[in-house]
């Protein structure tokens, strides 16, 4: 058995990212926004969403090793569209690039939502006033009151 | 006699980067017997190979050395010392140490082997793999 050697690994370049959220909220319910990384994660983050007029939200997600999973509800937020900034770190501190992503924040229509974060995008209007969905069916019922 | 026979103590990091506090991994190691020299090295495949990323300090097994590194009488301490003595490196099941820093480690991003080998009184370092 070989004992006089161990394998070491050097990393200087910071994570892949890719964000999962959705592109449009309304202001009254949670949304879940996940940060995933292409390798292991140290807990540190820098999250934030700038809103319509410019001010800044700063966020704290769960740390999840190669993900930061966070639930965000835009009740304090000015309507219109929004931008999420996310920049995480490896294991051994190399950082990611700074990551952007759209949000539009709708008022007006009450929008039930259950979906898994590979949802990207629901359409809306103001005539729908209900929405049922399951994780597993992409079939939407919609009853127009 | 036999080769030495290196067994690596232990490591403070198996994966290091650039970041202060983050690229370097202090590496601890003991020999079956007195080692007159040793190295570490990145990659390679025998003594002498790949990036030199640690090394014994003071070698001393030749009487040029003793002469490069000047030492006084009183340091010598040749009346109460044997050649055998005088030339130990590291001693038999003392730990010896090194320090791998990232900017040794220049093959960039990947995973390196790092090997120890130790030299004995014979002159036999240790074999690449045992």
């Amino acid at each position: 058995m070989d004992h006089s050697h161990f394998m070491l690994t050097l990393d200087t370049t910071g994570p892949d990212i890719e964000v999962y959220m959705p592109t449009y909220a309304t202001p009254d319910v949670d949304n879940e926004i996940i940060v995933q990384g292409s390798e292991l994660l140290a807990p540190q983050q820098d999250f934030y969403f700038v809103d319509a007029l410019g001010e800044r939200h700063d966020l704290i997600f769960e740390y999840k090793g190669d993900h930061f999973v966070g639930l965000v509800r835009f009740n304090q937020f000015a309507l219109g569209v929004a931008t999420f900034y996310a920049q995480v770190r490896d294991e051994v501190f190399n950082p990611s690039a700074l990551a952007a992503q759209a949000i539009n924040i709708q008022g007006g229509a009450t929008l039930t939502i259950c979906a898994d974060f590979k949802q990207r995008a629901v359409d809306t209007s103001y005539q729908v006033r209900q929405i049922n969905t399951a994780v597993a069916c992409r079939q939407i019922e919609v009853n127009i009151a | 006699m036999a080769a030495p026979f290196i067994i690596i103590d232990g490591f403070t990091r198996s994966k290091i980067s650039n970041q202060p506090g983050l690229n370097e991994s202090v590496v601890q190691f003991l020999a079956d017997q007195d080692l007159i020299d040793w190295q570490a090295r990145a990659d390679g495949a025998g003594v002498g190979q790949g990036g030199l990323v640690g090394q014994a300090t003071g070698v001393r097994d030749t009487w040029d050395k003793w002469d490069a590194q000047a030492l006084s009488w009183a340091a010598l301490d040749a009346q109460s010392k044997t050649w055998a003595t005088l030339v130990v490196v590291l001693l038999d099941n003392d730990v010896g140490e090194f320090v791998v820093d990232a900017g040794e480690l220049t093959w960039g991003d990947k995973v390196y082997r790092i090997n120890v080998y130790g030299k004995n009184h014979a002159g036999e370092w240790t074999a690449y793999g045992s």
